[in-house]
């Protein structure tokens, strides 16, 4: 049994392992109140082997609203989805808490559409909305709100309410205004909870950390917090990054290490005795381990790690291998920041818990139709999990891949800087298919679909360059360079037509062996698509770093000899020449299908559909087999 | 409003075998105003909304698009035609009193839709990605099109059935039959390629045999894409029409393509009534043709129909701007203006903010039965003090207005001299006549610090004032923001006292058009100027308004520097220095004056009962929140 597995006291309760679901932003609610989806989607982690599971935010005053659908706490009809909650958690052997906040001047007046209240009238960046000052009388209301909602929590027999202090907090904006109102007002806070759940249910706070902003609070910040508190809480959560400022810190991407915070869980555990959380980016079993074990903190938090395979926390203490996280950010943060449901692009049933089984990374599920023999054409993510999730099924699958490797698109973008966790997804597909008996069959074109009941059309797209390069050997496709038939040198101009990854990737790999590189896209934006996911500021540190320019509003309109292209700027209608030596082009590829002749039913996946991102790869494979006869 | 542009609007038109009670169309629009229960749907807050611009007098209401098919979900509480028959019933049975026909909006929003929401992929006639979302669209195969004109002819149908009078079929700004009909974005070697409007003509068909030659088709329907390379043109119209004319009853030219949103219902920078012209030319026998395109006002309206350019005329956004907009020009009335600002009103948005108004403030009743008739004072006369005021009077409410300025207003006429922006002073100009009409006196050149309140609750405005007709005590506080002291010359000033010569760097943190427009204007008078922001756009609260990309243009040509995701660290001797606000990077250049676009604050407000603060006085914000707050301060007082 390893260090996560020993259960933890937290005040009167015990969490049965080390391992928390910590709270985070789902989108799941419906008209601000919780729903089936909550329930299903904790229970789902519950039953995983989660010990502690902490819900997404509850607002303690009904004003509060920066997001659409935030639950609204202070509604006495959140209870009976709080029941639901409760029971699903509790089914699962898990404890589960509710965080309870209010977001103060980090909140907007969209919904709302009253004032905004925050701790002085300074604008925060993300709404850019001047606040109205919060009096003390404004101040007591909330710590009865506060109470109001932990009662509520209560009733719905959830095992006890998390403070949040810091993320997207009016507590954190006193604290890290070095407002006097600050601790008397937390205080007042946790006595009223305390007062609304009584003495059995658990109390803890989530302290702020690091806050990365010039002057802002830091981890000893979190250790005068937790010390002042800890004579009325059960235990103490820790955080870095601001929400509405430094969101990355938060949910870093891919490249950011596993513990990059836990100097903060580490301080905090020094000061106080209560058992302490620490988070950051774990996303295997070793590495949250390695946070308990190394004594950095008592419980550990793994929210990604448990999106992508809910069953991880079992599978931790199993020694077993799980689906990884590979943050990349695209459909938790970036879907969510968007106002829409929380999903995975690992795992194609998040958002959905509620209506399907949850079932695919578990035993197998038993097909409704007599087993089928399958052919998968095509190696990459679609194919690889429409082989996976067939096999699941029973089905008897073969998968073919033309080349040599598996993973499509995604072995090419792998070897670009800070991409390579892309692999990784690679690797757990083709561990599962070949733990499920899937027969693999690389360098295999497809000919012929003799002998099977179903085909998965999973073939991908190939690249397409624009009319202008025709008849220019040094005009180039990224997947040419990232496969290594091309290595641009001197002046190379990246064209980005499609404005993610594709672009960045080549042009940070080409200035890296010491290439001359200028990226160059008709959007008002450089690498707009890294925004969403966080990517975007690590990306334009590193080009600084290796001198990338980066030019915006401008599109190629034609290639002459020497290399020289024409670049429009089209806000202005100037028309300049560019000379390089080598053009790279990024953009939308065309869909591979392959002419099949078949009696069997044909079901296209992924890219050869349209291509898009690693999302709607896994999500159509894992689907494919729903669209046999007789499914 | 001269009463005799009344009978214009106010006239009966046939559309096909039905009358409509005047010659105004309120035009689909996305609301967000879905129950979240049933997002799907039509909701009663839809109903509420429809019935409203019936009552006002709208002869044609039609609703928002409903999606013909489940794999279309554009937006999240996009409706979907099957799942609309009882909203559409209601709203049907909402609007007959007024004998106001109703025309359920259909559509597909094809590559321009969203993934997020059926997890599928976009379906388009080519893979051609769309230029907003940068998606590429599956290819949609023959057997996606028979169920696309199936769709189209159900759900008509449907509509039908449910008690509309009729549908309004869309082949303009986010559809999937412009998609067809535009070389932009059909690159087909099939009959749908070969013939572009092949499509839409099956569609047509389709709907007019299920819905039989009783009820009203209505087609809204792109003329231009600004895109003559390969877009939609009017030449091409031209044929198509004459193809369809004998199918529908109705055609709503409008413009614009994926790759120009924003013109289709473009802000206060484009002249309204920009499609007349294109409206006249199209005009076909048989077919009723309406006049849309930023008509906002009541002349131009009048003056189209009354030239034959159009037979109706599309006002949505003066309609939300004032819902009774035919109904007050019966009356000899003048509507509240649209100032076209776009800022509430466009609300195809990922976070789904109910549709708004600026002006309007549709959240608070505008109708009041007013209880107390204490007097009050109102204190300011910007958007607020104004909005107050009228409210006061409307509800029988003695009511007196104190300005410190010689001007009404507020900042609305420093705002209204920025381009794009002129029809602010409208606004003022309405509130004027009004409050003249009303009999509300303004007493300029007081100042909040002059009232001076007297024992027994009695305020005393100036010196020469008696006592005995004030206030007594009960105050509306609409006394604005305040500059807040910073690094540069704040913008307010900037605007109201103008600047010293020389190279001007604009920080602005805001990012809500004002920093644009003082920078456009600047650039304009032959100024050096650039923008200092710390996003990744300059002005990307223009995404609202859908302004963001021409705004960029404007500043572009008018050779504004754009120097995005950085901040002022230095500012002196003539020299300004901006660092990238990741790296860190510096740069500096020649500068002789810094504005600072940031935020307003509000003073200092007293605490006193029967005293309600308003607006910009409470947190500097817009316009919508001061006439809101304005609006709702006055019905607290008289409840």
């Amino acid at each position: 049994m390893s260090v996560l597995g020993e259960p933890v006291r937290l005040g009167p309760r015990v969490a049965r392992n080390r391992i928390v679901f910590p709270a985070h932003l789902t989108n799941a609610a419906v008209a601000r109140r919780p729903t089936a989806q909550h329930a299903a989607y904790y229970g789902a982690r519950a039953a995983g082997g989660a010990g502690l599971v902490i819900t997404e935010e509850q607002s303690v005053d009904p004003a509060d609203r920066p997001y659409e659908k935030l639950v609204d706490g202070t509604d006495p009809a959140v209870v009976p989805g709080y029941r639901a909650i409760a029971d699903a958690v509790h089914a699962g052997g898990a404890l589960v808490l509710a965080q309870l906040g209010h977001n103060g001047g980090q909140s907007s007046s969209l919904y709302s559409r009253a004032p905004v209240d925050g701790v002085d009238d300074e604008p925060d960046p993300m709404f850019g909305e001047v606040p109205r000052v919060l009096s003390e009388a404004g101040l007591a209301r909330l710590v009865d709100g506060f109470g109001l909602v932990a009662s509520h929590v209560a009733a719905g027999g959830l095992d006890g309410v998390e403070i949040q202090c810091s993320q997207a907090s009016l507590i954190r904006q006193l604290v890290s205004s070095r407002s006097p109102r600050a601790l008397p007002f937390l205080l007042d806070v946790l006595r009223a909870v305390r007062t609304a759940i009584g003495p059995d249910r658990v109390l803890g706070v989530r302290v702020q950390g690091d806050e990365g902003i010039p002057g802002g609070l830091s981890a000893s910040d979190a250790v005068e917090v937790a010390r002042a508190v800890e004579p009325l809480v059960d235990y103490v959560n820790t955080a870095v990054g601001v929400a509405t400022r430094t969101l990355p810190l938060i949910e870093p991407p891919m490249g950011v290490p596993a513990g990059y915070a836990a100097h903060v869980p580490s301080a905090v555990r020094a000061a106080v005795s209560v058992p302490v959380i620490g988070v950051g980016r774990f996303t295997t079993p070793a590495q949250a381990r390695e946070a308990v074990a190394s004594g950095s903190c008592d419980l550990v938090g793994v929210v990604r790690g448990q999106i992508a395979d809910p069953s991880f926390a079992s599978r931790a203490l199993a020694g077993e291998r799980v689906r990884r996280c590979i943050g990349c950010n695209q459909e938790c943060i970036a879907r969510v920041g968007l106002d829409q449901r929380l999903g995975c692009a690992v795992n194609p049933l998040v958002g959905g818990e509620s209506t399907a089984a949850n079932g695919y990374l578990a035993a197998s599920t038993r097909a409704k139709s007599a087993f089928a023999r399958v052919l998968v054409v095509g190696g990459g993510p679609a194919g690889l999990a429409a082989a996976v999730a067939a096999a699941r099924r029973g089905h008897a699958v073969t998968l073919t891949e033309r080349s040599d490797v598996l993973g499509g698109q995604l072995a090419l973008a792998s070897r670009a800087p800070e991409r390579r966790e892309l692999a990784n997804l690679v690797a757990d597909l083709a561990h599962e298919a070949r733990t499920l008996g899937v027969v693999v069959r690389l360098r295999t074109p497809v000919a012929s679909v003799e002998g099977v009941d179903a085909v998965v059309l999973a073939t991908g797209a190939r690249p397409s360059l624009p009319s202008w390069a025709v008849g220019h050997d040094r005009v180039v496709d990224v997947t040419d360079v990232l496969a290594g038939r091309v290595t641009p040198s001197g002046r190379v101009l990246v064209v980005d037509a499609g404005r993610g990854h594709a672009a960045t990737s080549v042009a940070e790999l080409l200035a890296r062996r010491g290439a001359d590189v200028a990226t160059l896209t008709a959007a008002l934006v450089a690498a707009g698509d890294l925004a969403p996911t966080l990517d975007r500021e690590r990306w334009r540190r590193r080009a600084a770093e290796v001198g990338i320019a980066e030019h915006t509003d401008r599109v190629v309109l034609a290639c002459r000899d020497g290399l020289v292209v024409d670049v429009l700027e089209h806000l202005t209608g100037v028309v300049t020449p560019w000379a390089a030596d080598w053009v790279v082009h990024a953009g939308p590829p065309t869909p591979e299908v392959p002419s099949l002749v078949t009696h069997v039913p044909v079901v296209r996946v992924g890219d050869c559909l349209a291509p898009r991102g690693i999302d709607a790869a896994v999500r159509e494979g894992t689907a494919a087999c729903e669209h046999f006869p007789g499914s | 409003m001269p009463r005799v542009l009344g009978p214009v609007l106010d006239g009966e038109v046939a559309l096909g075998l039905r009358t409509a009670p005047s010659r105004v169309l309120f035009g689909p629009h996305v609301t967000h105003l879905a129950d979240p229960r049933r997002p799907r749907a039509l909701g009663p807050d839809h109903v509420a909304h429809y019935r409203a611009r019936a009552a006002g007098g709208a002869g044609v209401v039609v609703t928002e698009v409903a999606s013909v098919v489940a794999e279309d979900h554009p937006y999240e509480d996009a409706p979907l035609a099957d799942l609309c028959s009882a909203g559409w019933s209601a709203v049907a049975e909402a609007c007959r009193p007024y004998g106001t026909l109703v025309l359920a909006g259909l559509g597909h929003a094809g590559g321009q839709g969203s993934s997020a929401y059926t997890r599928g992929p976009l379906w388009a006639p080519s893979a051609v990605p769309d230029p907003a979302s940068g998606e590429v669209p599956a290819v949609l195969p023959p057997s996606g099109i028979a169920a696309v004109v199936e769709g189209f002819a159900s759900a008509a149908a449907a509509a039908v059935a449910a008690g509309c009078d009729g549908v309004e079929i869309g082949a303009g700004q986010h559809a999937l039959l412009r998609q067809f009909l535009s070389g932009l974005t059909n690159l087909r070697d099939d009959a749908y390629g070969a013939d572009r409007a092949l499509l839409l003509e099956e569609v047509l068909g389709a709907v007019r045999r299920a819905v039989g030659a009783d009820a009203v088709v209505g087609l809204r329907l792109t003329v231009d894409e600004l895109a003559p390379w390969a877009g939609i043109t009017p030449p091409v119209v031209r044929s198509v029409l004459s193809r369809v004319a004998p199918l529908v009853d109705l055609v709503v030219p409008v413009r614009g393509s994926a790759l120009t949103v924003g013109a289709t219902r473009p802000d206060g920078h484009t002249a309204p009534g920009f499609l007349r012209a294109a409206c006249r030319d199209l005009r076909v026998e048989g077919v009723a043709t309406v006049l849309a395109g930023s008509v906002v006002d009541v002349w131009l309206a009048a003056s189209a129909l009354a030239a034959g350019d159009a037979d109706l005329v599309e006002m949505t956004r003066a309609q939300l701007a004032d819902a009774d907009l035919v109904a007050q020009v019966r009356a000899g009335a003048s509507p509240r203006p649209c100032v076209l600002t776009n800022q509430q009103c466009r609300a195809r948005d990922v976070r789904n903010p109910r549709i708004s108004c600026t002006v309007a403030a549709p959240e608070v009743p505008e109708r009041v039965v007013g209880r107390s008739a204490e007097p009050v004072l109102v204190v300011g006369a910007g958007p607020a003090g104004l909005e107050a005021a009228r409210t006061l009077a409307r509800g029988g409410c003695p009511v007196r207005v104190v300005e410190r300025s010689s001007a009404v207003g507020g900042l609305l006429p420093l705002v209204a001299g920025l381009p794009g922006r002129e029809r602010f002073a409208r606004l003022v100009d309405w509130y004027v006549e009004e409050l003249t009409a009303s009999g509300v006196p303004i007493s300029h050149g007081v100042a909040w610090s002059g009232v001076v309140f007297q024992p027994g609750g009695h305020a005393d405005v100036g010196r020469q004032e008696s006592t005995h007709d004030l206030a007594t005590g009960r105050v509306v506080l609409a006394t604005g923001g305040v500059d807040r002291p910073g690094r540069g010359t704040p913008i307010a000033a900037a605007l109201r006292d103008g600047l010293p010569p020389g190279p001007v760097v604009i920080e602005d943190p805001v990012g809500d058009g004002a920093a644009v427009a003082l920078a456009e204007r600047l650039a304009g008078d032959g100024r050096e100027v650039a923008i200092v922001a710390p996003g990744v756009l300059i002005g990307p609260g223009l995404a609202r308004t859908g302004d963001l990309v021409d705004a960029q243009a404007r500043l572009a040509r008018a050779g504004v520097r754009r120097v995005t995701e950085s901040s002022v660290t230095a500012f002196a001797d003539g020299s300004v220095t901006v660092a990238d606000v990741v790296t860190g990077a510096a740069t500096s250049w020649p500068a002789a004056v810094l504005v600072d676009a940031g935020p307003r604050r509000a003073p200092p407000v007293p605490s006193r009962p029967g005293l309600i603060a308003v607006g910009d006085a409470v947190a500097p914000r817009t316009v919508a929140e001061a006439i809101r707050e304005g609006r709702a301060a006055a019905r607290e007082l008289m409840a």
